[in-house]
């Protein structure tokens, strides 16, 4: 992960992920979710279900947070995190203050605990690690270079579910296949603005080209450490991680695995070569073995 | 940065160790300062103070953390019922006790009363597992170190990528799998110099195995009516789709060749070639199954890239071998023994080296009580079946079988125990996050401090 949030890539075409769709390729869409300003409201959840007729996926309560949702998955497309933290007066104020108003005086500040919100989502990877494993082809890249999986393809092999490496994607048990964000394809097709996003009271959820909120995403960390919250920083931004910078990326206020998220996530497809290579050594070491054992027989 | 799960340390004797309230503000970052230091006792009334903003969560916790404020209100007074103030929302008066107050914050660490320590264990299993287990697991210990260590931080103990939702059928195919590949190769390396008897058991058992096979793989799929899809493509960054290309290729020529060994059916002008084309697939499918395991986001597998498929090959010449050392008569099963004895030794050490070389976070995996008696029998039992056929396989059929059966088990063991150790990883977050952190602090990318 980089955390110089002023390196802003603008990512050229020969390095993105999408196969070319010629003519029909569009601007690369994405989210940008600032957690700097989410309250926690759930909102992005709901009218994801409600769009995506995702099905309910039972009452857990946790009794943790008022995080009762728990975790991405086949039935989950966004999950808003709650994370409660004691932090001292002197660091807290400012916390507090940049997220309320810089006009707010410093002594208003509420002091004591500081509470993270993040909503999380499919991070549509550049590299994902989905699409490459994928054996159907069911999980493709579309020509706004988002991740989507074809329902009417996918049999349910269930390889994304352990490659993803943020936990995203699942297969729904009563269904038998893998589910999660579309980012919401049949609205972008149409020029519309995601669900999530489209209900987001206070922009927390940013939708756009990726581009456009690269830049919208510095400006914002730079804002916030002027304003002395020095702990802000993006997570997924550019091509300097492992999965080559992901289509939503977000704003922190704390280490990444504070919020469930990895802090250094890679396309495991990266080590297909080490794999494979590590794979003919083994294979040759049984033809070995083989040609040795029947020689071995032969001279008995 | 000193936060929080704190995991080495000093641990009271009246520690709450399923305290899921704490566990749970530890696991989730926690304070972020540097300075906190343990002090379970306040220091101006001497009474146990608990953490500030537990209150709020529970309703139930007993004097929550106001203190450092009003000397009155750390005696447990506090109506525990009102979040709010016991949040600490005590707005004006606040600004000049903040220096106060944030030094309450770093004394607080508390002996909580028996009562809430069975309290609140309700998180009870979404799907994504248990969380009270791993939070049991590590959590709970060492409430008071606030030293600095390195167990990463993590969301309430939650897992970071998800558990592989294959059943007991994947860990049977590796099984399968990787005996019909290696006896397909033992079938054709017989074959061909003239050991006819040897090279029928062995291209039975590739048959077999390569007829189960896809069974297995089509029932764990969670459409096995859309397998065919599977063969829409050919997508090389997809070891499944590789494998699946393999296993076809696989099962046709050893089915060919089989049929020539046994039958006389299909001619040699189409066994020959096909029992040399199986002797080429039959390796390939033994291994690329290690490569499907490796090319996952799963901390235990993924991270064992280059040895697993060496494990992998061990395992598979061991139950090949086995297979035909119990299937043919002593005279003629020679190679099979040789084949057996050395794939059980290379099973058991390229095992060996694969847990070591992991990082010890992870590696902790093989000791998951799920898994280790797996990794023990699987390991006992190539040894044993190993020096069962070495030492008396030729000697008497009965030890052969016995010994033969032995590699098997201890193959298929093998298998489970790295299937079952894939689950176990991928539901304990350390073993995702810690490493990975590891690296970040490497690199020094991360460098947004706080200060």
């Amino acid at each position: 992960m980089s955390t110089s949030p002023l390196s802003i890539t603008h990512t050229p075409p020969a390095n993105r992920g999408s196969v070319s769709y010629g003519e029909e390729q569009q601007p690369r869409k994405g989210f940008f979710t600032d957690t700097s300003l989410c309250i926690g409201c759930k909102a992005c959840e709901i009218a994801c279900k409600e769009w995506n007729h995702v099905p309910a996926d039972g009452q857990h309560f946790s009794g943790e947070s008022l995080d009762n949702t728990n975790a991405l998955g086949a039935n989950t497309w966004r999950h808003v995190a709650f994370i409660e933290q004691k932090v001292p007066a002197d660091e807290m104020d400012l916390v507090g203050r940049a997220q309320l108003s810089p006009d707010v005086p410093l002594e208003d500040a509420v002091d004591g605990m500081r509470w993270l919100m993040s909503s999380d989502v499919c991070k549509h990877c550049t590299h994902a690690a989905c699409v490459d494993v994928c054996p159907t082809g069911a999980l493709f890249r579309t020509e706004f270079d988002t991740v989507v999986v074809q329902q009417d393809i996918c049999n349910g092999c269930g390889y994304c579910v352990p490659a993803c490496p943020f936990g995203v994607i699942d297969r729904r048990k009563e269904d038998g296949r893998a589910w999660k964000c579309t980012l919401c394809y049949d609205r972008i097709g149409d020029d519309q603005t995601p669900a999530c996003a489209k209900a987001c009271p206070t922009q927390s959820i940013q939708y756009g080209d990726l581009d456009e909120l690269r830049v919208r995403a510095g400006e914002r960390v730079e804002a916030l450490h002027e304003r002395g919250v020095d702990q802000a920083r993006l997570y997924l931004h550019d091509e300097s991680d492992g999965i080559k910078g992901a289509g939503a990326f977000f704003l922190l206020l704390d280490d990444p695995e504070v919020y469930g998220f990895p802090p250094d996530p890679v396309d495991t497809a990266h080590h297909l070569g080490e794999s494979w290579r590590a794979a003919g050594m083994a294979g040759l070491t049984m033809v070995g073995v083989v040609a040795g054992a029947v020689a071995w027989g032969l001279r008995r | 940065m000193s936060t929080v799960p704190p995991h080495e340390g000093p641990q009271g004797p009246d520690e709450p160790e399923d305290d899921p309230i704490a566990a749970a503000l530890r696991s989730a970052g926690g304070t972020r300062t540097g300075s906190d230091t343990a002090g379970p006792v306040d220091a101006t009334t001497g009474k146990p103070v608990a953490p500030a903003g537990q209150a709020p969560i529970t309703g139930r916790a007993p004097a929550p953390g106001i203190e450092g404020r009003d000397p009155a209100m750390k005696t447990g007074d506090v109506d525990a019922d009102s979040p709010q103030k016991a949040g600490g929302d005590d707005g004006p008066q606040k600004a000049g006790d903040a220096p106060k107050v944030s030094s309450g914050h770093r004394e607080i660490r508390t002996a909580r009363p028996e009562k809430e320590r069975s309290h609140g264990r309700g998180s009870g299993g979404g799907r994504t597992g248990d969380p009270g287990r791993s939070k049991r697991r590590r959590g709970g210990k060492a409430e008071r170190s606030m030293v600095p260590d390195a167990e990463p931080r993590s969301y309430y103990g939650r897992q970071v990528v998800k558990t592989p939702v294959w059943t007991w059928e994947v860990p049977w195919y590796f099984f399968t799998g990787g005996m019909a590949g290696a006896s397909a190769l033992l079938a054709t390396g017989a074959r061909f110099t003239g050991n006819v008897r040897l090279g029928q058991s062995a291209s039975a058992v590739a048959l077999v195995g390569t007829a189960v096979s896809p069974v297995l793989l089509i029932m764990d799929l969670g459409r096995p009516a859309r397998f065919l899809n599977m063969l829409r493509v050919f997508k090389i960054t997809s070891p499944m789709s590789v494998g699946t290309w393999g296993l076809s290729l696989l099962g046709g020529s050893a089915g060919a060749a089989a049929g020539w060994q046994l039958l006389n059916f299909p001619p040699a002008i189409i066994g020959v070639p096909s029992q040399a084309a199986a002797g080429v697939f039959g390796p390939f499918v033994s291994v690329y199954t290690a490569v499907l395991l490796t090319t996952t986001a799963t901390p235990v597998w993924t991270e064992a890239r280059r040895t697993m498929p060496f494990v992998f090959a061990g395992s598979s010449l061991a139950s090949a071998g086995g297979a035909a050392t119990a299937l043919t008569p002593v005279a003629h099963a020679a190679p099979a023994r040789a084949m057996g004895v050395a794939g059980g030794l290379l099973e058991t050490l390229a095992s060996t080296v694969m847990e070591r070389r992991l990082d010890h976070r992870i590696a902790a995996s093989y000791e998951h009580p799920t898994v280790r008696p797996l990794n023990l029998a699987a390991k006992a039992c190539a040894l044993g079946g190993a020096a069962v056929v070495g030492l008396a396989g030729h000697r008497s059929r009965p030890a052969a079988v016995a010994g033969g059966a032995l590699l098997m088990a201890g193959s298929a063991l093998e298998r489970w125990a790295i299937f079952k150790a894939g689950k176990v990883s991928a539901e304990d977050p350390i073993q995702t996050i810690g490493p990975q952190r590891d690296r970040v602090n490497a690199r020094g990318t991360d460098a947004v401090a706080p200060e």
